[in-house]
């Protein structure tokens, strides 16, 4: 059987790679290789301060890493208690249609199917380890590249097997029924090495009366954890990421043994779990399969959606791009992760809480810097600035959500420049509202603080200028990141908003980088434009600050207008073929 | 009403539909069928203005789908085999979006009866995930209809209906057109394109072999008299062999 596993998977990679290769006859496709080699060369290939042993302030190497595994170490062994708790990806068992309907009615056994799934990961988790090995080289070059690539995989594949037996694991209990008798085994398990983790991190903890001392707070955690019962709880944990961090060949062949004794546990408990398999494999794949279904795109990992009422009505008559915009803004609502934001700042808000109660906060009296507002107003800043850089590319609502609708909306009597600005111009706009309403709530939270150097008439300024600069920014990323998506289809992620596929993160890495230096591209004329008004204009400073913001703006606005009729253009050109499944 | 001249479209050295010509006037409902491959969805692609042709015309309610395309637009619908939905908007509010976009100013007056007609009342405020294929498929149907289309053009129009909505489409088809559309449809599905079109176009590799009613389709062609639909399609096309 391992023969015809072999055979499909070997055929449909060589018959993957001859596609991708084929797109390399577009000159279009063949420059932005290049580009993208050397982009890589660039960024991540080239030795790094850390690498070159330079100590201008630099923590040292090894120290980094040790906080790195230690961090590691803490982080795989939470997210094992929460795959445990609340169930892990079930993707790991998802087959695709095809599969489900050739392998399951064939002669095959549960067996080999687990092995068919397990092989058909292999690909995808060696890219996974080669991408994050060459990254790696760049902080910690001392081990080879091909032993760190055998650590990584080892630690992927082990993860993965880890979450398909929990999958099956649960599944076996949720299908017989007997719910927490059945599972407070593990329960116990896991709560036990929770608490022995908590609170030995917790008795540790030092009281925290300014962010000054919060390293010191962190560096006590490392202590703690080395304490015999945590450090127990935390072994397999270390001994799973050890050849993957392992400074030193001689160190990396010393981690090998119990790693690969951990894999081969894990890949022998998921094959004796094999009883519940086949149901929790078409469990599985049912709910990619019906997600595939309703979004007529590839597996994806998406927040499920509910018909909340929309924000706005859409009003009968009025220009057709409004109808655009308003669709795009009602997805990005209804599309909106709102359970995880409320929880997360549930969290944040009881973190506060407990902190502010137990005297973390506001026991350096009333000079102490770090209050709950200034905590809020800094935590509000950085989602400014998380949605900034990043909010282009995680919120999709937009071109690269509805390309592969391109053949319903050629149908619509809208040109191609109209089209494409209005499918920019919502996410780009929902974003901006709310940067200035978190600028504009940050401002509000520290206009009493006391302990902050910037003086309030600074502030006021920043607060302005942030609103100006905010949606000259968004409009510009948004509009870079559809254009990337117009002109290279075959290389972008289309439709519905894909999960955390291994193969995506180089494409992703690309995507950031070439729309980072377009924006750079895009925005050196109007900051020229306005630093040249700050240097020349005699006026007084208020009025220097009006028109180089106007002028910022004009130039912005004018790059923008036609950024959007080339656009339109390719958009006509499109072919339907290049964006449809 | 839709009129195409010399209708051409390569796909780099393939030619998909080549030189077709073809006028299909009000009231009408032109049954296109032919093979797999034959260019079916090439050609309705080419129609719709979703593909521009590599040559010719293609003419909707006397606007050039090159030169007016938006003033075309405005007076077609096309209906794609797959139902094609926005995930995040319900069944009324695609309505309301696609008519904004063709600017119906009634819409209101509109979707009632509109939803009526297709079954779809009790599902007004459901998302595509939450309904059926048929029923997706109905939705679609909707959307093509909400603006009142001078000219429709439907790909495969009943897959995925119950025998409940197959009657029913057939009905809204042929009230379409005799309300005054030009409908184009696309079907491999022999009796009904017998049933209700008024003539049917057959291509074969892209060309246009056949085209007018089946009464004079087989009256200039001796050698199909006394064949059903199926064989003459099927010798039309090339493929009487399969039939035996």
């Amino acid at each position: 059987m391992i023969d015809a596993f072999a055979y499909l998977l070997a055929t449909s990679l060589r018959n993957r790679v001859r596609r991708q290769v084929a797109q390399l006859r577009s000159p279009r496709y063949a420059l932005a290789l290049l580009l993208a080699g050397a982009y890589i060369v660039l960024l991540f290939l080239r030795p790094s301060r850390l690498a070159s042993g330079r100590s201008d302030g630099f923590p040292d190497a090894g120290s980094i890493g040790r906080a790195f595994t230690l961090f590691s170490t803490l982080f795989l062994a939470l997210v094992t208690a929460k795959w445990w708790l609340f169930g892990a990806a079930r993707g790991t068992l998802a087959f695709s249609p095809a599969e489900l309907q050739f392998l399951f009615p064939a002669p095959v056994r549960r067996r080999d199917l687990v092995l068919y799934r397990v092989l058909s990961t292999q690909l995808q988790l060696l890219a996974s380890a080669l991408f994050v090995a060459v990254l790696l080289h760049r902080g910690a070059p001392s081990l080879a590249v091909p032993l760190r690539v055998v650590g990584l995989w080892l630690l992927f594949s082990t993860t993965f097997l880890h979450q398909m037996g929990v999958t099956l694991v649960r599944t076996g209990i949720a299908e017989r029924g007997t719910g927490l008798r059945r599972n407070a085994p593990a329960i116990l398990i896991v709560g036990l090495a929770i608490a022995a983790i908590v609170v030995s991190v917790a008795r540790a903890f030092p009281p925290v009366h300014a962010f000054a001392d919060l390293p010191g707070a962190i560096s006590a955690i490392g202590p703690a954890l080395a304490a015999p019962i945590p450090s127990a709880v935390l072994a397999p944990f270390r001994w799973v990421l050890a050849p993957a961090y392992a400074p030193s060949a001689a160190q990396w062949l010393r981690a090998l043994g119990p790693a690969i004794l951990i894999l081969a546990v894990h890949y022998l408990w998921v094959l004796r779990a094999d009883a519940t398999f086949e149901e929790a494999a078409v469990e599985a794949s049912a709910r990619r399969a019906a997600r595939i279904a309703a979004r007529g795109t590839s597996a994806a990992r998406v927040v499920p959606i509910t018909a909340r009422r929309p924000w706005a009505p859409l009003a009968d008559a009025g220009q057709p791009w409004m109808a655009i915009v308003w669709k795009n803004t009602v997805a990005l609502t209804r599309g909106f992760p709102m359970r995880l934001v409320v929880r997360t700042l549930l969290g944040i808000g009881i973190i506060i809480v407990v902190l502010r109660a137990s005297g973390v906060f506001g026991s350096g009296g009333p000079q102490s810097a770090v209050t709950p507002a200034t905590l809020a107003a800094v935590i509000a800043l950085v989602v400014v600035a998380y949605l900034a850089i990043l909010g282009p590319l995680v919120i999709r609502n937009d071109l690269r959500q509805d390309l592969p609708y391109l053949p319903i909306l050629r149908t619509f009597p809208v040109s191609g420049v109209t089209i494409v600005f209005a499918e920019v111009i919502g996410p780009a706009a929902a974003v901006s509202a709310a940067q200035i309403a978190l600028l504009v709530l940050a401002y509000g939270l520290t206009l009493h603080a006391v302990g902050i150097d910037l003086p309030l008439a600074t502030r006021s300024a920043a607060l302005a200028a942030g609103c100006v600069a905010c949606p000259v920014l968004n409009l510009a990323g948004f509009t870079i990141q559809n254009g990337l998506a117009l002109l290279f289809p075959a290389w972008s992620r289309l439709g519905a908003t894909p999960g955390a596929r291994f193969e995506l993160i180089g494409q992703q890495l690309l995507a950031t980088g070439a729309a980072l230096i377009a924006l750079l591209l895009v925005l050196t004329p109007p900051v020229a434009a306005a630093a040249a008004a700050g240097w020349l204009l005699p006026t007084p400073p208020q009025v220097t600050v009006a028109i180089a913001a106007l002028l910022f703006g004009a130039v912005a606005s004018t790059e923008l207008w036609l950024l959007f009729q080339w656009l339109g253009r390719v958009y006509d050109r499109l072919d339907v073929q290049s964006v449809t499944p | 009403m839709i009129d195409v001249s010399g209708l051409t479209r390569l796909y780099g050295d393939l030619v998909a539909v080549d030189d077709l010509s073809f006028q299909v006037g009000a009231g009408e409902i032109m049954g296109l069928v032919g093979p797999n491959g034959a260019g079916k969805t090439t050609t309705l692609r080419s129609l719709a203005g979703i593909l521009a042709p590599t040559s010719g015309s293609i003419r909707i309610a006397g606007a050039d789908l090159q030169q007016s395309p938006l003033d075309a637009k405005r007076a077609l619908a096309f209906i794609p085999d797959e139902p094609q939905l926005f995930d995040y908007l319900t069944v009324e509010e695609h309505l309301r979006f696609v008519a904004r976009m063709y600017r119906v100013s009634d819409v209101a007056s509109r979707i009632g009866p509109l939803l009526d007609e297709l079954e779809l009342q009790d599902k007004r405020t459901a998302l595509p995930s939450e309904l059926s294929r048929g029923m997706r498929q109905k939705l679609a149907i909707a959307c093509g209809l909400i603006h009142d289309p001078q000219a429709l053009i439907l790909d495969e129009p009943l897959t995925g209906l119950d025998p409940a909505g197959i009657r029913r489409m057939k009905t809204t088809i042929v009230g379409r057109a005799r309300a005054g559309a030009a409908v184009v449809l696309s079907s491999h599905l022999l009796h009904l394109v017998e049933e209700l079109c008024t003539r049917i176009l057959v291509l074969r590799r892209g060309r246009l072999v056949a085209f007018g009613t089946i009464a004079s389709i087989v009256a200039d062609r001796p050698q199909l008299a006394g064949l059903g639909l199926e064989d003459v399609f099927l010798t039309l096309t090339g493929d009487a062999g399969a039939s035996g």
